[in-house]
């Protein structure tokens, strides 16, 4: 690349460097087609028009340009923004895998089977106990008072007071058995749901243990039966050897 | 008055606080940045968004401009630079613009003759200036659209003067390169 080229070409050249410039030209060939080729580039260059834009105005707030993939991935982040935000994600990670839950998981009820305290037996037997006692105690004090009235009035009757007194003894026997019939009852509805649990295992396991012993009914049967013909069949071989004998000595 | 002249009395009011003069100044030079743009990519969106770019750096940088009077050069460089980095947010389109390009190019080999008629010859250059290197397409608009000395065009791009003038020679000569494969041989007289 020839500088002077250049710059002979731009009219960059002080005058004295173009003149002397121009005479290396006409003495040199090459020279002369290089520049030749270079001119007729300026001149296609200048074939290019000047354009006029259709606007000039300057936005300055610049708004960023959002691109369809950058749109894309805004939205998924708006979704799981808004998942966040109003599905109240719970991530749990147990045993069986890694679990995803959202929105407010439903208000656990425990059941009743579950919280009513196990009543067994005993705990019958206690209750009515304690009844018993109360009771006990009231008809203790009642008797008491009526002593203190036996004791300061000679003239009732003994036979009369003795059946009074019967009388209300059995009353009291009768509310007495009542009340522990009304407790068993409550403590018997509150645990409804466990004795009805209960009772259905027992049923399930009477089913079973009844089905065992039928089955066990049923080997023993066939058993019997097995036994019971071959019995048979040594009694028909008995009873044919013995005819056979029969015959035989009828023979003789 | 020269542009850059009367550009360094509007730099002085807008420095102090003069928005209508900032207005001004990018009235004075849109044309100029707008045009650049699109030779340098042969296409008005790009161009316009240069423009865009460019200016919003100006805004923005303006204060950091010691020298109210290089201002010209400062706004080439700007925009040279945007257009470097529009042109490679591009440069997956264009490969495809390139095949299109050559397709065009390609059929107006059969018919040069309806081609000069339709007055596309400018096209057609333009077309060509997009497929040479951009450090040889920026200096050839700087000198050929711009008219800037080899010193001035050295003073923008941050090059030397042998550089810029080297820039230009091997990009005129690829240019050429690049017509005479689309068979364009019509020669121009540049007296």
């Amino acid at each position: 690349m020839n500088d002077k080229l250049m710059d002979y070409l731009y009219g960059e050249l002080s005058a004295e460097e173009r003149q002397a410039f121009e005479a290396e030209i006409q003495q040199n060939e090459d020279l002369q087609a290089e520049l030749s080729e270079l001119k007729s580039m300026r001149a296609m260059l200048r074939q290019v028009d000047h354009h006029l834009p259709k606007s000039t105005v300057v936005e300055l707030r610049t708004i960023p340009r959002i691109t369809p993939r950058q749109i894309r991935w805004l939205s998924m982040a708006a979704a799981v923004a808004l998942l966040l935000l109003v599905g109240k994600p719970k991530l749990d990670v147990g045993q069986n895998g890694v679990s995803l839950a959202f929105g407010t998981p439903p208000h656990s009820t425990e059941q009743a089977i579950m919280t009513t305290p196990d009543l067994t037996a005993d705990d019958y037997v206690a209750i009515t106990r304690e009844l018993m006692a109360q009771d006990q105690q009231r008809v203790d004090k009642r008797l008491d008072s009526l002593q203190q009235l036996l004791n300061g009035n000679s003239n009732i009757d003994s036979e009369w007071l003795e059946d009074a007194i019967n009388q209300k003894l059995a009353g009291y026997q009768y509310q007495q058995n009542r009340q522990v019939v009304r407790a068993v009852d409550s403590k018997y509805e509150q645990n409804m749901p466990r004795i009805v649990s209960n009772m259905q295992d027992m049923q399930l396991e009477q089913r079973r243990e009844v089905r065992r012993l039928l089955n066990q009914m049923w080997q023993q049967v066939q058993l019997q039966r097995e036994s019971d013909l071959q019995a048979i069949e040594e009694m028909i071989l008995d009873l044919q050897r013995q005819q056979l004998r029969e015959s035989e000595r009828v023979r003789e | 008055m020269d542009l850059q002249h009367y550009s360094t009395h509007l730099i002085s009011k807008i420095n102090h606080g003069d928005e209508k003069a900032l207005n001004e100044l990018f009235g004075l030079w849109y044309e100029k940045v707008y045009n650049i743009a699109w030779k340098y990519f042969g296409e008005e969106n790009a161009a316009m968004d240069v423009c865009q770019q460019s200016f919003v750096t100006v805004h923005r940088k303006l204060s950091s401009l010691e020298d109210a009077r290089k201002f010209k050069f400062w706004l080439y460089r700007t925009v040279v630079n945007h257009c470097h980095m529009e042109s490679r947010k591009r440069k997956s389109r264009a490969n495809l613009k390139d095949k299109i390009t050559q397709f065009r190019i390609t059929a107006r080999q059969e018919r040069p003759d309806e081609i000069y008629h339709r007055n596309e010859r400018s096209k057609m250059v333009l077309d060509a200036l997009q497929k040479i290197p951009e450090e040889q397409r920026t200096v050839i608009i700087m000198k050929e659209y711009e008219e800037l000395t080899f010193r001035e065009i050295a003073e923008t791009l941050g090059i030397s003067e042998g550089t810029a003038k080297s820039r230009l020679y091997y990009g005129l000569k690829n240019l050429r390169k690049v017509l005479t494969n689309a068979n364009i041989t019509k020669e121009y007289n540049y007296e």
